[in-house]
């Protein structure tokens, strides 16, 4: 399992994350390209099923989801009701079997390129350590 | 193409027999239900006469069938037809009605076009079917003139318990070509009265009943009759009667694509779903009761229009699993009184 | 009991309060109830009332045309609350008849959810049959099932989980008999984005049923019709179970028991919601 290159599906919010992403390639911050991102307007928008449907695809292995930091919504509040989504799809997916892990939240804002850089990074290596994912495939 | 005797030691024997060569499908306990499965002993099998929750159908015309597949590479895409593996097979133990259900079944996926998925699968399995020991409250299969407990309708051979042994009653040649295959196994056929016995007790076991005459009648011309809305008010939509019906055979073909592989599958599908008659931008079937409808009219007057049998054998599986207790019987009463 | 429903019922119907009462007749298999419409007087005459009138008839409410009266146990009325707070129905198009009920059997067994009822008199009512019967706390542990299940290993669940989701036919007896699946288009059945392929598969049903869950997650009052109502018997009701508990531990939320209150996922609380223990 040494060389396996997990493929992560990160799905970012706009304003902060998408922005906080950009900001850790201007400022050339190294980080694993394991990642692919898909920007969405707000993390309120995230549909479990995106998560789901990511799964489907062959040889997807994990899944990012962050925005905004509570407080901090362009839309005042679509990360607070995303919260509550969030939990109850994290219990979820533990209940069904589904190793912790594969699906990760995050915030992080549009100054913060350096902790999306170590966000990434910690993604990578507890989905290296879990191995591919074969359920739902 | 005489009856036989078959002890019951010895159609454990035949089936484990057959096992090593060929498919065996026979219901098989699992959980709290009975599911037509495929064995490999005879120890599987459970031969006393409850009703399968599934029909027999689900062995000729799965529920989801991979039809072909295919993979893409740059601008080429390649097509990899199914291949089934030609085996024959053997089907113990079905119930009468869910054998009757086939030549219905038959009909509709080898009138115009010769359906090949279905056609292969029946022509190689021979059907082996159980006079009913224990009849459930829902069956009603005798209110069909050809249908009843051991009736031989769709059957290739038909058992029936006499207690030490089963008496065998040949029906085709397929049927006589398992018989010929074991001759060893089975005996010159004796004990014809207990035999008719047996039959007549069961078929005197179905209590339910209905009564059909004048309802094709009634169905050619009643289309349009507010009665439809009526009976079909608690109607919620679900699929349970169609997906457990078997002679039900609707299907929708989907491509289900992945990154550079794909497979063109057949899944069931079900006039009762809001979804069923959608086309891009009109439905016509925009309520439940049209929905309804279409099933009841389609059981009983299209498909006899068109091949002259109703496509209902009286199994009772969708009175037995509807959530909402519609019962077919009752709706026909409805229909020929109104 | 019964004379009494069938009066009042007919009394409504006959000053044209409501245009159907929705209640139960005797039905046709075993012994069952079956729902029943009636639309003048003499139709009521068909209602009757007795422990096999399980069906949740809530499910006919945002179906029915004009106003309507309904025959509802305390938990029927728990959906109506539900269906209520999602504005699917106003309040005043609707006259229910809540009955004090002791239990209700399925095939002469009592009710899963009858062990642990908490409203043998329903919240809310316009006409009450019946004597108000008191609710005792329940004895049992609501969420065992549930514990059992979460104190096995990711992997067994896993196996759990798929070997009984496989007998899944994807009959969506358990999205048409609830209340509060009253969606116009299911995600399921939607083809552009297909989110689930319509194959019938361990993996498809196990993603169906996990959303189905998790649409219910606040909303669902654990009636038990989806169990009731699936023909392959799987338990569906662990699954819903597991998220209305979550709910209550997460977020202090009880579905069905506040006509006023929003339901926890369309809600939020800046503070005290779950964040640290699973984000980043």
């Amino acid at each position: 399992m040494a060389d396996f290159e997990p493929k992560i599906v990160g799905i970012l919010c706009n304003w902060c994350s998408y922005a906080g992403a950009d900001l850790a390639g201007t400022s050339r911050l190294k980080y694993p390209e394991n990642i692919r991102i898909i920007k969405v307007p707000c993390s309120g928008r995230v549909n479990p099923l995106f998560i789901i449907k990511c799964f489907q695809q062959e040889g997807i292995d994990g899944v990012l989801v962050s925005g905004c930091h509570p407080g901090d919504c362009h839309y005042t509040t679509g990360n607070y009701y995303a919260r509550r989504k969030f939990a109850l799809m994290n219990k979820m997916l533990d209940f069904m079997g589904i190793e912790k892990g594969r699906v990760q939240f995050s915030w992080v804002s549009g100054g913060e390129g350096a902790k999306w850089a170590k966000v990434v990074e910690k993604v990578v290596a507890d989905i290296k350590k879990l191995g591919p994912f074969t359920k739902f495939k | 193409m005489a009856d036989k005797l078959i002890s019951k030691e010895d159609l454990n024997t035949l089936i484990d027999n057959l096992a090593k060569d060929i498919d065996v499908f026979a219901p098989v306990k699992k959980g709290d239900m009975y599911l037509y499965s495929k064995i490999s002993s005879s120890k599987d099998i459970s031969l006393n006469g409850k009703n399968t929750k599934k029909p027999l159908k689900e062995v000729f015309f799965g529920q989801s069938e991979e039809l072909i597949s295919f993979k893409t590479a740059k601008k080429e895409i390649e097509i990899i037809e199914s291949e089934e593996d030609g085996k024959k097979r053997v089907i113990i133990g079905s119930r009468p009605c869910d054998a009757a259900a086939l030549p219905i079944l038959d009909e509709v996926f080898g009138w115009d076009y010769k359906d090949s998925f279905y056609l292969d699968k029946r022509e190689r399995t021979t059907i082996i079917s159980i006079t009913c020991n224990e009849v459930e409250e829902s069956c009603f299969c005798t209110s069909f003139g050809n249908i009843s407990p051991s009736s031989k309708e769709g059957s290739d051979l038909l058992l029936t318990d006499i207690g030490e042994s089963f008496y065998v009653e040949v029906v085709t040649d397929k049927g006589d070509a398992i018989i010929e295959g074991n001759s060893n196994l089975f005996k010159k056929a004796e004990n014809i009265s207990q035999k008719d016995k047996r039959q007549k007790e069961a078929v005197e076991k179905v209590k339910r009943r209905v009564e059909l005459e004048g309802l094709k009648e009634k169905l050619d011309i009643n289309f349009e009759d507010p009665i439809w809305k009526e009976i079909s008010q608690k109607c919620l939509g679900c699929a349970a009667c169609t997906y457990l019906c078997p002679t039900c055979h609707c299907f929708d073909i989907q491509d289900e694509m992945k990154k550079s592989t794909g497979k063109r599958v057949r899944n069931w599908d079900s006039c009762a779903f809001g979804h069923f008659t959608q086309m891009p931008g009109h439905q016509p079937r925009t309520e439940q009761f049209q929905r309804f409808r279409q099933r009841v009219i389609h059981k009983f007057k299209y498909y006899v229009d068109k091949f002259n049998k109703t496509a209902c054998v009286g199994c009772g599986r969708c009175i037995e699993n509807c959530p909402v207790n519609m019962d077919i019987t009752k709706v026909i009463e409805k229909i020929v009184s109104s | 009991m019964i004379e009494d429903l069938k009066e009042k019922a007919k009394e409504l119907l006959t000053s044209k309060k409501v245009d159907v009462v929705i209640g139960y007749e005797a039905g046709t298999y075993k012994d069952y109830a079956s729902p029943s419409f009636a639309k003048t007087a003499k139709d009521v005459d068909r209602f009757v009332w007795n422990k096999n009138c399980v069906n949740n008839l809530a499910i006919y409410i945002t179906k029915a045309k004009g106003k309507v009266g309904i025959i509802a146990k305390g938990c029927d009325v728990k959906s109506i609350i539900g269906i209520i707070q999602e504005n699917q129905i106003n309040r005043e198009d609707v006259v229910i008849i809540g009955i004090a009920c002791d239990g209700v059997e399925i095939d002469g067994e009592k009710a899963d959810k009858c062990n642990f009822c908490d409203v043998h008199t329903p919240k809310i009512y316009d006409i009450l049959i019946g004597d108000k019967i008191e609710s005792k706390e329940s004895s049992q542990d609501k969420y065992k099932e549930v514990a059992e299940i979460e104190n096995k290993s990711p992997e067994e669940r896993w196996k759990y989980w798929k070997d009984t989701l496989s007998k899944c036919i994807r009959c969506y007896a358990c999205r048409q008999v609830c209340p509060l699946c009253y969606c116009d288009k299911c995600f399921v059945d939607t083809t552009v984005p297909q989110w689930i392929p319509m194959s019938v598969n361990e993996d498809n049903n196990m993603m169906f049923h996990m959303i189905r869950a998790y649409h219910m997650a606040s909303r669902c009052i654990g009636c038990g019709e989806c169990q009731r109502a699936c023909p392959m018997n799987i338990p569906l009701n662990i699954l819903s179970k597991k998220m209305t508990k979550e709910v209550e531990e997460m977020f202090g939320y009880t579905p069905g028991v506040d006509i006023e209150a929003k339901p926890a996922i369309q809600d939020f609380n800046k503070k005290e919601d779950p964040d640290k223990e699973f984000i980043m």
